[in-house]
């Protein structure tokens, strides 16, 4: 009756769309399966459906090692059931390219990882892991030197498209000796493409901490000097302004409170007190009054642990369980329904677990770095 | 004896191999292809679909019918999907391109998606020969490609 259709008979869209569902190495495969294929895959068009269909997997970086190992983790999110796949889908070690350097991360938006290296020297990295290839940004002229701090962040504007990196450079303009101190903050910003650092004309914060969040357009920083309450400083990646929104009540700023985002919303993890570690959330981004307690875990012996440091909340599962951070060596996720913490095991192939691990939420992207064309592109 | 009141409305669609199948015109506008010739009043009575068999057309009412229950919780109608796309290839492309042009978008994605499963951790090889797809790199090209991205090809499913 019908003719034998075959995959080469369907229209071009529906090949990609199909290309498009695959895990990531599948897709490597396919662009060797042909050349109509490879060229479908090229085309920018594939990397943007793709991008929307990609997966969030979860970005763990060992840090101050000789190497700089990063490994991609598939995360499992279902209604019923979570976590990490022990596996890795992707390992790689950017000693080989970059020897000797210490690097951290400033954050993973739409595929791309933007990489701060402090030491030998200040430079910026911008990473695609999937297409293996990175850009080297042109230093800044700071020289990062105690008591200065330097911040940076990592955003994107859905409204032109560009991925800018900003940095802050806060100076102490006080006697170091004389509290509460107070800081100057000169800021930079490099957009993706163009090839140089700008200034941002004025900072109106004297001080920035844990941040770099960036969420909708936005990038975002606890602000405030220590012992006064705390604001949310809020940077236009498109518009490249400023604005404050509030903190939740009683935050003061310190290194025990950390932004974050939890089922989609900006939130506030205040790990301060003794007896409880608390998650806000803004649940109407930018109204100030919808901050609400989402999460109250209950100090008790068995995770006494957890009030010794910082806490990240990662994300929210889809099960509701919320999935965080301690300090830099404990995944774990809790659960408000059942009052349970439950850690999580690092992927088997970490035969030796060190401390000294950041993580961060990732999806992959085949778009290339290519694209913009003013830096300097390593493959590697 | 009560009469019906509401008169439910039926719709004519002719098959490519002339085979006609009335359908109530509820089920068939999910089709964004019919829903457009309906609303443009350029159907008539039937309504001709030439680029559909009757094969292929009594698989996508069976679809659309258990698509148009409401009463249908979200849990069975996944269910419903899963076991709707278990077919050959071959009938699961024919069934592409027909809604593709009834224009039925969730149909699209679930066989879509069931080609992806196939394909998926198979290597190129294995691709080529299940699609019938002719190789038409040289050997060089084709080696230079794998080793762009050589981490890829590490434990791959060769069947």
């Amino acid at each position: 009756m019908s003719s034998i259709v075959s995959l080469s008979d369907l229209p071009q869209d529906t090949i990609v769309d199909i290309l498009s569902r695959l895990p990531t190495k599948s897709i490597i495969h396919c662009r060797s399966v042909c050349r109509t294929w490879r060229n479908l895959i090229l085309d920018p068009g594939f990397a943007g459906l793709h991008l929307s269909r990609s997966p969030t997997s979860l970005l763990i970086h060992q840090l101050h090692t000789q190497s700089n190992v990063f490994k991609l983790i598939e995360l499992e999110d279902e209604h019923d059931h979570h976590g990490l796949c022990s596996d890795p889908v992707m390992k790689f070690d950017l000693g080989a390219c970059l020897p000797n350097v210490q690097i951290i991360s400033v954050g993973s938006v739409n595929g791309f990882v933007c990489l701060c290296q402090y030491n030998p020297d200040e430079t910026i990295y911008i990473f695609n892991p999937t297409m293996r290839e990175y850009v080297t940004l042109p230093k800044t002229e700071y020289i990062r030197r105690s008591p200065m701090v330097i911040d940076y962040g990592f955003g994107f504007s859905p409204v032109s498209g560009h991925y800018k990196v900003v940095q802050f450079c806060q100076q102490p303009i006080t006697d170091m000796g004389l509290l509460p101190y107070s800081y100057k903050i000169e800021g930079k910003i490099y957009t993706l493409g163009t090839g140089r650092w700008r200034n941002i004309e004025s900072v109106p914060f004297s001080s920035l901490g844990d941040g770099g969040v960036y969420f909708n357009g936005f990038l975002h920083w606890v602000s405030g000097e220590f012992g006064s309450p705390a604001s949310i400083c809020c940077f236009d990646v498109e518009k490249e302004v400023f604005r404050t929104v509030s903190s939740p009540p009683q935050i003061t700023p310190q290194w025990k409170i950390s932004l974050g985002l939890v089922g989609g919303c900006l939130s506030v993890c205040d790990n301060t007190s003794k007896s409880e570690l608390v998650i806000w959330v803004m649940k109407e981004y930018g109204v100030n009054d919808s901050w609400t307690k989402k999460i109250v875990i209950r100090m008790n012996p068995d995770i006494a642990w957890l009030s010794y440091q910082a806490v990240h909340a990662i994300k929210m599962w889809k099960d509701g369980d919320i999935f965080m951070f301690f300090y830099d060596d404990v995944l774990f996720s809790y659960s408000p329904q059942r009052k349970t913490l439950e850690k999580h095991d690092f992927p088997k192939d970490y035969a030796r677990i060190d401390k000294n691990i950041e993580v961060m939420l990732h999806v992959e992207s085949f778009r290339s770095l290519r694209e913009f064309s003013k830096e300097k592109i390593t493959v590697f | 004896m009560a009469t019906t009141t509401t008169e439910t409305k039926m719709l004519t669609l002719c098959t490519s191999d002339k085979q006609q199948f009335q359908i109530e015109e509820t089920i068939a506008l999910q089709a964004v292809t019919i829903r457009n010739m309906v609303e443009d009043e350029c159907a008539s009575n039937v309504i001709p679909l030439p680029n559909v068999n009757s094969k292929i057309m009594i698989q996508i009412i069976e679809y659309l019918k258990k698509h148009v229950d409401s009463s249908v919780s979200k849990e069975d109608m996944e269910k419903f999907d899963s076991a709707f796309v278990e077919k050959k290839l071959s009938e699961i492309f024919d069934i592409i391109l027909a809604a593709n042009y009834l224009n039925i978008k969730n149909l699209l994605d679930i066989c879509c998606q069931r080609v992806a499963d196939v394909m998926k951790n198979k290597s190129p090889e294995w691709v080529r020969r299940t699609f019938n797809i002719v190789n038409d790199f040289t050997a060089e090209e084709e080696a230079k490609i794998r080793k762009e991205h050589e981490w890829a090809f590490e434990g791959v499913d060769e069947d």
